[in-house]
């Protein structure tokens, strides 16, 4: 599909592709809240569709490299937000605490420090930074293993071995405070 | 770490997990053998898995993080204007919602300050605001929470100030308090008369729930958020479909919102209703599996939603077996001792005061928020209500037209003077109000859909057409259709006043209605879906030819539409006047300009529809005069453009047509010279065409040309060629076996290897492959009946059966097949029967005649054979040169001849004997002159029948000898 600055209709006839693929973002935010409630998260998902409906300089070449494009943008805006927040707040970084190991008994449930997570994504792909747009592909993005690999053009059962590598690293990256 | 380092450690990792876990000790120390560090690195990630929640970095932990991002963005204790947040109390819409006082400590009271986020264009959101701003806080009503101020952020947020509600949801408060079915009324009438007031004055709410619905301690209904949906809409095009079914709780969003469709006063009864069902029966209207915005919205858009006195007593099973818990508890809270009482509650004249609310086509609703609540109260007190329970026209599957705007204000107008409420000038002129808001939707909604036409040409006609020639493709097909219907019908409505787009639409309905089975390609059995199709288009084609009397093309389009409506009813007056109408336009555009192709086309097809409508009628001579007038214009394009694939196609679709017709009249040689020039324009047609079309009309064209070998009296090779036909349709149809035309021609197949079979005397190959026939034909008969093959097809098959059980003296089997081909023939009820369908049936009648002849029943066989002489009309027959008619006549008068001839033979009475001898001798004598005005006739006749031959007359009866060709 054609998509680059200028080509109103060919873009106008992504509108449905994109609106789905979105539809399917906006369902991953939804997933872990409870029912007819907020539509807050879809408000990123809105800010990514705007982002990339208004941006004419992206060419998307097919439905995998948009969805890897969503994938990172969508980074980019949890990101962003996250960091507005943090410099909103004095007095550093109030945003939930990082992983736990063991259920908390109280029950409350602690999420996922994403400004941590973007740092120690950060420091992956200095390392491997095929590894790291996995990474970014199926947790900001949701691609399945067969679609990441897709993306980034290699097999399935590598793809698997990225991701598993991947989740030991970024997690032991989020539990200490020195990286290795 | 290095990256080389990284991956060593990678692999190493990856290979330890990879094996089964006895092993991975070992696996380990074979892979990091001397290698210290490399082991170190390895077994700290290892021991991440028993450290690591199973669930980091999955759906959940994303949700909850991007949750938790939003939710940590928490404005409290900031200063918003005037104004300074104290707690978060609610997040919803597009925003959240802060308790909040001044920040200069003036007044004490508590507000509500409502920060808008979320990617809005913050700009045109406060100029939205500005424009509101003055009738919003003009609302001063008790139940109506009351917009305050309004501004930005420094950091660019807008925000909205409004009065503090204290309160619970009134779907909350009414299950709290449990509040019977008299009392939620009660309560919701008050909401309908905060909602008319703002009506009165301009201002939608667009967003009415439970949870703008708040209920004071007092028990007094407070609405918020009053016309903050509009604001708060983006107004970018692109935009618009996405927020259409996201930034609105679909559960209580109205079809005409989910469509992106003008919003109304209409909009706001709807959601009442939503709200009123809820309150009334504690659920959605719409079933419960509905939980994707998605698929909630379709529902809203198509399903009817359940009765409310159904969905009270959940009959369905449902998947926890506490439905019927659930059913009591709700009733219980309502004041019914049981969900049977409730159900007889709501049963009736509330069911359809509710669904009338929630009506899919906005002008069928309540007109207002008024009218809704007066017939509650009619119900409180016992009196008629309003609704009823609608006409059942209005289906689910389709929404009905949207009403031009005028309708809109003056069907609310009749509908309030039909139950005796006179509107006031006040009401009239906010109808008129209404209006022009409505209008205002209207263009906008414009600029969409000319997006939407370019989707639909581009992405449902290029894919078409991509698809439509490979095998297998008809579901695929079918799909695609009912989605450009859709799209066409969505957009046609405001296509009034647009040339461009009515030309582009009405190309679009007929290439969809040439698909949906109005001619003979691929048919997906949707002729009547065609016939709707053509004449919108035709509507719109005459609109654009009226406003551009100087455009050829506009002309042509016209004269198309006419031509191919004609197509449907050529049997009637109806399409005879359509296509002498179209005929007169093209022939008009080539007196001006005779060389003009695309009029010489139109012309052509024309001149091929003539000949069937004579063909239809029995004016067989005039038939062959329009096939080859249809010949020349081919072969005049043809020869332009030799090259040209559709010149190629044209040529031998009206050779092989013109051949078929020569060889029925008796020109067999000419007729069979045509046709294998047809055939070879088609086989040079197929090298270059993948298609399956041409490659069937090819198939049939060989066929064509076997039943002229049949009529020459050879049938052995006739034989071969169909049997060849089955196996190359066979080829066809392997891939594609949802293609019933395919199945028909291979049903017909069958049916010419019984005739030949038959005719060389074999008659237990025939019987079995005309049973075969007969059996294919019952089983896709409903697509041959769509296709009129159907009764036609299996009652000539019996017509040949009972001939062959005739020539092998089997009467009575023989008489059946005959009354059983009588039989079918007469139960066709659509139309009067055309000229094949009725010498056809004529055949048969005489061949009943026959075998009560042979059976001694001269009485019974001459009744046969004047309804056989009844059905085709002889002296028109005569007139126009029907020969098909022509064989069946003389063959049925010749038998009449015959059956009183042997009426004189029986008969004791001389006078009697005398008479039947006279009408025997005048019928021979007019079947001899039937017979010597048929052109060369043969063993077949013209409708592929056996043919007797001649009429003998036996000795003793002399008659006058006229010409009688052998």
């Amino acid at each position: 599909m054609r998509w680059s600055g200028g080509d109103l209709s060919a873009r106008d006839a992504l509108v449905p592709l994109v609106y789905d693929e979105l539809r399917r973002i906006a369902r991953r935010c939804l997933g872990g809240q409870g029912p007819g409630n907020t539509l807050q998260p879809t408000a990123l998902v809105h800010e990514a569709y705007l982002r990339l409906v208004r941006s004419e300089s992206i060419q998307v070449r097919d439905r995998v490299h948009f969805f890897s494009l969503a994938a990172q943008m969508m980074r980019q805006i949890l990101i962003d937000h996250a960091r507005h927040s943090a410099a909103a707040k004095r007095g550093g970084n109030a945003i939930t605490v990082t992983l736990d190991e063991a259920p908390d008994p109280a029950g409350k449930k602690t999420n996922l420090d994403l400004l941590a997570l973007d740092d120690a994504m950060v420091q992956l792909a200095a390392l491997d930074s095929r590894q790291c747009k996995i990474v970014e592909l199926r947790f900001f993005g949701g691609l399945s293993i067969e679609e990441a690999a897709e993306a980034v053009k290699i097999s399935p059962a590598t793809a698997k071995r990225e991701w598993a590598t991947a989740r030991l690293w970024l997690h032991r990256a989020l539990n200490s405070s020195a990286t290795p | 770490m290095t990256p080389e380092r990284w991956q060593q450690v990678k692999d190493a990792l990856a290979t330890v997990l990879e094996s089964p876990a006895a092993n991975r000790l070992v696996c380990l120390e074979q892979l990091c053998a001397g290698d210290e560090s490399l082991r170190r690195e390895v077994v700290l990630l290892l021991n991440q898995q028993n450290q690591m929640n199973s669930q980091f970095l999955d759906d959940t932990a994303f949700a909850d993080a991007a949750a938790d991002v939003f939710s940590a963005e928490s404005s409290a204790g900031r200063r918003v204007g005037a104004y300074k947040t104290l707690e978060r109390i609610g997040v919803g819409g597009m925003g959240e919602v802060y308790r909040a006082v001044r920040a200069d400590g003036q007044y004490a009271k508590e507000v509500a300050v409502k920060l808008v986020r979320g990617g809005i264009d913050s700009r045109s959101v406060n100029e939205r605001f500005r424009n509101e701003r003055q009738i919003l806080a003009s609302l001063d009503h008790p139940n109506i929470a009351r917009l305050l101020d309004g501004g930005t952020t420094a950091d660019g947020m807008p925000y909205l100030v409004m009065e503090l509600i204290e309160g619970e949801r009134i779907d909350l408060y009414c299950e709290r308090n449990k509040l019977t079915v008299p009392g939620r009324l009660q309560l919701f009438r008050q909401v309908c008369s905060a909602v008319q007031y703002a009506h009165r004055r301009l201002v939608i709410h667009r967003d009415i729930k439970p949870s703008n619905i708040l209920v004071t301690k007092d028990g007094s209904p407070k609405l918020l958020d009053f016309g903050i949906a509009k604001i708060l809409k983006p107004a970018h095009d692109a935009e618009t479909a996405f927020t259409a079914t996201q930034a609105m709780t679909p559960e209580y969003a109205s079809p005409e919102q989910i469509r992106g469709e003008a919003i109304t006063t209409a909009t706001d009864v709807y959601s009442l209703g939503v709200v009123l069902y809820q309150l009334l029966t504690g659920r959605s209207p719409y079933s419960a599996d509905t939980r994707t915005p998605h698929k909630l919205a379709q529902a809203v858009c198509e399903t009817e939603p359940t009765r409310p006195s159904s969905a009270v007593l959940q009959t369905e099973s449902r998947k926890t077996g506490d439905s019927a818990g659930e059913d009591q508890d709700f009733a219980n809270r309502i004041g019914e001792q049981t969900p049977a009482r409730l159900q007889r509650r709501l049963a009736g004249d509330l069911d359809n005061i509710i669904l009338m609310a929630l009506r899919k086509e906005p002008d069928r609703r309540y007109p207002s928020p008024e009218q809704l609540a007066e017939d509650l109260s009619r119900h409180l007190e016992g009196r008629p209500v309003m609704a009823t329970p609608g006409s059942w026209s209005y289906r689910a599957a389709k929404f009905a037209r949207r009403h031009k705007v005028g309708m809109v204000a003056s069907f609310a107008v009749l509908l309030a003077l039909a139950v005796g409420v006179a509107l006031t000038a006040r009401e009239a002129k906010i109808a008129r109000q209404q209006a022009a808001i409505a209008e205002m939707q209207k263009r906008r909604a414009e600029k969409r859909f000319n997006d939407v036409r370019k989707l639909s040409d581009s992405l449902i006609f290029d894919v078409h057409d991509a698809i439509q020639d490979l095998p297998g493709s008809t579901p695929a097909r079918k799909l695609l259709l009912d989605r450009a219907l859709e799209y066409l019908d969505s957009v046609s409505q405001d296509a009034g006043g647009d040339p461009d787009l009515e030309r582009e639409l009405a190309k679009g309905y007929q290439r969809l209605a040439v698909v949906q089975g109005n001619s003979t390609e691929s048919n997906l059995g949707e002729v009547e879906a065609g016939i709707k199709s053509d004449r919108k288009a035709l509507a719109l084609f005459e609109a654009v030819a009226a406003a551009n009397p100087r455009s050829v093309q506009d002309q042509i389009n016209v004269a198309m539409l006419y031509r191919i409506l004609s197509f449907s009813a050529l049997n009637d007056d109806a399409g005879r006047k359509d296509l002498e109408r179209a005929i007169a336009i093209t022939d008009h555009i080539l007196q001006i300009d005779p060389k003009n192709t695309v009029a010489l086309s139109e012309s052509a097809i024309q001149q091929q529809n003539l000949a069937f409508m004579f063909d239809a009628s029995g004016d067989r001579s005039h038939a062959i005069e329009a096939y080859r007038r249809n010949y020349e214009i081919k072969l005049g394009l043809w020869k332009s453009n030799p090259q040209f694939k559709g010149h190629i196609h044209g040529m031998g679709i009206s050779m092989v047509m013109l051949g078929e017709a020569l060889a029925h009249m008796g020109s067999r040689d000419e007729g069979a010279k045509f046709i294998a020039q047809g055939i070879g324009f088609y086989e040079s047609l197929i090298k270059e065409v993948k298609g399956i079309n041409e490659r069937r009309e090819l198939i049939i064209s060989r066929e064509k040309g076997a039943d002229v070998l049949l009529m020459n009296g050879d049938a052995a090779e006739a034989l071969a060629i169909y049997k060849k036909a089955q196996d190359d349709l066979e080829a066809l149809a392997k891939p594609d076996p949802a293609n019933t035309m395919l199945q028909i021609d291979l049903a017909d197949t069958h049916f010419y290897q019984g005739r030949a079979w038959t005719v060389l005397g074999r008659h237990a190959e025939g019987n079995n492959s005309s049973q075969l026939a007969l059996a294919s034909f019952e089983k896709i008969r409903d697509a041959a009946i769509a296709s009129d093959e159907y009764p036609r097809g299996p009652a000539a098959i019996h017509i040949w059966l009972g001939d062959a059980a005739a020539r092998q003296s089997k009467l009575d089997l023989a008489l059946q097949h005959f009354q059983q081909a009588i039989a079918m023939m007469e139960s066709k009820k659509d139309g009067a029967p055309d000229d094949d369908e009725r010498c056809e049936t004529a055949a048969a009648l005489a061949r009943t005649g026959q075998i009560y002849l042979r059976l001694g029943n001269p009485q019974q066989a001459s009744v046969a054979f004047q309804k056989a002489l009844d059905m085709v009309n002889p002296p028109l027959a005569l007139q126009q040169k029907d020969a098909p008619a022509l064989y069946v006549i003389a063959e049925a008068q010749a038998g009449k001849a015959e059956a009183a001839s042997a009426g004189a033979r029986m008969s004791p009475n001389s006078e009697e004997r005398s008479r039947l001898t006279n009408e025997a001798r005048s019928l021979y004598q007019s079947s001899s002159e039937t017979w010597s005005q048929i052109s060369n006739p043969s063993s077949i006749t013209s409708s592929l029948f056996l043919s007797n031959g001649p009429p003998h007359p036996p000795s003793g009866i002399s008659v006058a000898r006229c010409e009688i060709q052998k």
